[in-house]
């Protein structure tokens, strides 16, 4: 498990949980919920991430936050 | 039914109907408002549009616009105003995206769990098309239990039907979760209210919202993942090599259209060849002709003449530039550039303590600092939005003041003097946002954004949206201006300017190596920033005077006004948003900053002349 920061530009990653429960219902009202499966688009400091027809940008600092199993 | 009953009693009763507009940011509902309501409520394709509650009245009851919420909740300023708001409503018009369905729906199984009459509005369902995203509307409403109607807001498709159809609105089916965690008591609304609300259940709550979601959705949407033109622009303004190219090339284009043509062409021939040429001789010949003390006549068509100077300010140089200055940013904020815009600058941003959801009021700002400052509230912290505010009201300048100055800087020519100045503006910048970053306390909040797609923009919205802001200047901005000339005039009747031109002399002359006669910009300066480079142009010789300034000299006094006080409007709505403190200590530090970094440059310049 690794933090969704570590992800690169055209891999899939899927999210295994959060550093705290308030990380964790901010990013679940977005769709990002834990088993939930992410494709990174681009990374500019920011993460973009592609969930089914979404673009959903993550800064850094939350990207830090929350844990994924890089697929 | 008992809800559709109480709904009708009131529509054929006097009592007013509160209908509220709720929905994610950058759904459409100032789309959706406007064409129900038949005004004008700005629309752009960027989050945060809405920040306060926009509220008319109809036949039909009170329509109050709310601003975009992920969820009823207290993660920022918006989430608690809507939350009042939406808990008052009689009914609820929750306008979705048909694009993020799994995204936009949790704020309505939200509104369904919390028992509010409901109807669904399925938006931009035009997009939906394009990318084939097909949702089954009528098993959608069958799952939520509350009517759902297709729109393509912008168009004014589908409204109709929504106005039609008010008085179905439903409470829908709430999700299994809710009674279980009520634990036996009654499903009150009171009993709703609390449940929802309280910290302790929020998590469970949240996950189990968000299960039943994805519940609906994966019996409603299907959806092809298809590539388009907007899709593949999208995604090639995240890569930071054509990102920051576009940029570029978009910033060369506004230089160009309003910097060169508008501030040189179209200004050369509305303010020298119609108002200086024909206007300015016909009026000053009609008052000289009619019989009036020396005084009033100075006052009409003096040197700052309310009828010559101020008419020729106002209409003959400001006017095309706003106008022009606004329709360029109406197309950006109507093609989904803005938001791909905070991405690419969320890096930079957060070392000043922000995110990058603050380029978007940084960018407004470039059209009116007043208004953005009010954007701030999109921020999600009171820190990011004291920050903000700073950067705004200090290093900013507003589009009239920014088309003149691209105008003075490129009738000057002189590549170099452009640096020195973006140079002296972007350093301050950095510098005031590094130094507020590091002694308030707290951090940046995170950024998490939705980017919508990239769109063509409607032209019609450009036009109104351009219109709407112009109208907006000109009724501000022209009784200060007229207020500014006469404050002015009064000065120099009473040979009370002479002596503030003395009085400022320490400033002017000593620190800032410039004429005494400048103090007038700055006086200009304190009521409206624009004014103040009005006047600036007439010194370098623009409006056909003789140009009394060295170049050196017009870059010192650019990079002051620049960094000089915000406007009084500017002024009022800092005092109202950050405070009696806060706003002062901006409101001084400004002018602290300025002379100080004028007068810095200013000894430069003497050393090293251009």
């Amino acid at each position: 498990m690794v933090a969704l920061y570590e992800i690169e530009i055209g891999q899939e990653a899927e999210v295994q949980s959060f550093l705290n429960s308030d990380i964790k219902c901010y990013s679940v009202r977005f769709g990002i919920e834990e088993g939930q499966v992410v494709k990174c688009i681009a990374k500019l400091g920011a993460i973009v991430l592609q969930k089914n027809n979404q673009e959903i940008a993550i800064g850094k600092n939350l990207c830090k936050e929350i844990y994924v199993r890089l697929i | 039914m008992q809800i559709k009953n109480s709904i009708n009693d009131n529509l054929q009763s006097s009592k007013t109907l509160r209908i509220v507009l709720a929905g994610n940011p950058n759904v459409g509902k100032s789309a959706v408002f406007s064409k129900i309501t038949g005004t004008y409520a700005e629309i752009s394709n960027y989050s945060g549009t809405t920040l306060e509650n926009f509220e008319v009245k109809t036949d039909i009851g009170r329509f109050v616009d709310t601003p975009g919420i992920f969820s009823l909740g207290d993660y920022n300023e918006e989430e608690i105003i809507a939350k009042q708001i939406i808990t008052q409503a009689d009914i609820v018009i929750n306008v979705v995206n048909a694009l993020s369905l799994d995204k936009d729906l949790f704020l309505t199984q939200q509104l369904i769990d919390l028992g509010l009459p409901i109807l669904l509005v399925l938006n931009q369902m035009d997009e939906a098309e394009k990318r084939e995203v097909n949702i089954n509307i009528e098993k959608l409403s069958k799952e939520l239990e509350v009517p759902v109607f297709p729109t393509v807001a912008i168009k004014s498709q589908g409204i109709q039907e929504v106005k039609d159809n008010l008085h179905n609105a439903r409470k829908g089916r709430k999700g299994s979760y809710i009674a279980e965690m009520l634990e036996g008591k009654e499903l009150s609304y009171k009993n709703l209210l609390e449940n929802e609300f309280s910290t302790e259940n929020r998590e469970k709550l949240y996950v189990e919202r968000r299960k039943r979601v994805n519940e609906v959705t994966n019996k409603t949407l299907i959806t092809k993942e298809k590539s388009n033109i907007s899709s593949t622009v999208g995604k090639a303004l995240l890569n930071p090599v054509i990102g920051f190219s576009v940029l570029g090339v978009v910033l060369y284009i506004l230089y160009q259209i309003v910097g060169v043509f508008i501030a040189g062409e179209v200004v050369d021939f509305l303010e020298n060849q119609i108002i200086g040429g024909k206007y300015i001789p016909w009026i000053t010949g009609v008052v000289n002709q009619a019989p009036m003390p020396t005084w009033l006549n100075t006052i009409l068509v003096g040197e700052f003449g309310l009828l010559t100077m101020t008419i020729q300010y106002v209409f003959g140089l400001l006017l095309p530039l706003i106008v022009g200055f606004y329709f360029f940013m109406a197309i950006l904020e109507d093609s989904g550039y803005l938001p791909r815009l905070a991405v690419l600058t969320d890096r930079f941003l957060s070392k000043l303590g922000l995110n990058g959801k603050a380029i978007i009021p940084i960018i407004l700002g470039f059209g009116c600092v007043t208004m953005a400052v009010i954007t701030t509230r999109l921020l999600g912290s009171s820190r990011e939005r004291t920050i903000a505010s700073t950067i705004l009201c200090l290093t900013i300048p507003c589009s009239a003041q920014i088309g003149l100055i691209l105008g003075i800087l490129a009738a000057m020519g002189s590549l170099k003097l452009w640096m020195l100045y973006l140079a002296s503006i972007v350093i301050t910048l950095i510098f005031i946002g590094t130094v507020l970053n590091k002694i308030l306390a707290g951090k940046a909040t995170p950024l998490i954004i939705d980017l919508p797609p990239m769109r063509i923009p409607v032209i019609k919205n450009v036009i109104d949206k351009t219109l709407c802001k112009t109208n907006h200047f000109l009724i501000e901005a022209t009784p200060l201006f007229f207020i500014g000339a006469l404050i002015i005039t009064i000065l120099e009747l009473t040979n009370s300017l002479k002596s503030i031109y003395n009085f400022l002399s320490p400033l002017t002359v000593s620190l800032l190596n410039l004429p005494k006669e400048t103090a007038n910009i700055f006086i200009m300066g304190l009521i409206r920033r624009d004014f103040s480079a009005a006047g600036l142009s007439d010194m370098i010789g623009m409006g056909g005077k003789a140009a009394i300034l060295s170049p050196e000299q017009t870059l010192v006094i650019l990079v002051v006004i620049t960094l000089f006080v915000p406007c009084i409007a500017t002024v009022i709505v800092l005092f109202k948003e950050r405070g009696y403190k806060e706003a002062s200590l901006i409101w001084i530090g400004s002018i602290t900053i300025a002379f100080a970094l004028g007068g810095i440059l200013a000894t430069i310049l003497k050393i090293l002349p251009v």
